[in-house]
């Protein structure tokens, strides 16, 4: 979703108010965003949360 | 605040923190050793780590205050780590010196040994958590 819209890590932490650490670490599935930080999340994408965030693990590579 | 204004305003306390914490601890050291001050002068003198070391874990309370929270919780488990190395030394090392003649370990070690420890902890969770993609 954030590939799609051309930002990087950086420019979506930067929107979000958090560090880039902490996307990184949301995307590969190693840290369980707060429920805040998840809605902000789907605020920004306008998406449904539960589109984003399903409870499933991230598939193992 | 940003994340990195946090880290500054933190190591802008802990890192002269800490220098003064040891070069205190030294001086007093060889005070005591030379006999340099009436020992009141020097009991008195001794609290002043101890004011910094009040200083230095206040500093790390208001920054996993500030921080975002991913990065808290690496700060969390970090901290969680020194304190269990911490405890761990000091508990064993008092059941060993309570049981068998083994040299006495200065109380005062735990502190720069908490640091140490939380320190590795952090970067290592921070490698294994943070940064890795």
């Amino acid at each position: 979703m954030r590939g799609e819209r051309g930002w990087s890590q950086a420019a979506l932490a930067d929107k979000l108010g958090v560090s880039r650490q902490s996307i990184n670490a949301i995307e590969t599935g190693r840290y369980d965003p707060s429920l805040p930080l998840a809605f902000r999340i789907a605020w920004l994408f306008e998406t449904p949360i539960e589109a984003i965030f399903d409870g499933r693990e991230p598939a193992e590579d | 605040m940003t994340n990195e204004q946090a880290t500054r305003r933190y190591f802008s306390v802990l890192i002269p923190g800490g220098v003064l914490f040891l070069g205190l601890s030294y001086g007093l050291k060889l005070a005591g050793n030379a006999a340099l001050l009436p020992e009141a002068v020097l009991g008195g003198a001794a609290l002043v780590p101890a004011a910094l070391l009040v200083g230095m874990f206040w500093a790390h309370w208001r920054y996993i205050n500030e921080i975002d929270e991913f990065l808290r919780s690496i700060q969390i488990k970090a901290a969680f780590v020194g304190l269990t190395v911490v405890m761990t030394i000091a508990t064993a090392w008092g059941y060993v010196e309570l049981y068998v003649e083994a040299p006495a370990l200065s109380i005062y070690w735990l502190n720069p040994i908490y640091w140490l420890t939380y320190a590795v902890a952090a970067v290592t969770i921070t490698r294994r958590y943070g940064d890795a993609s």
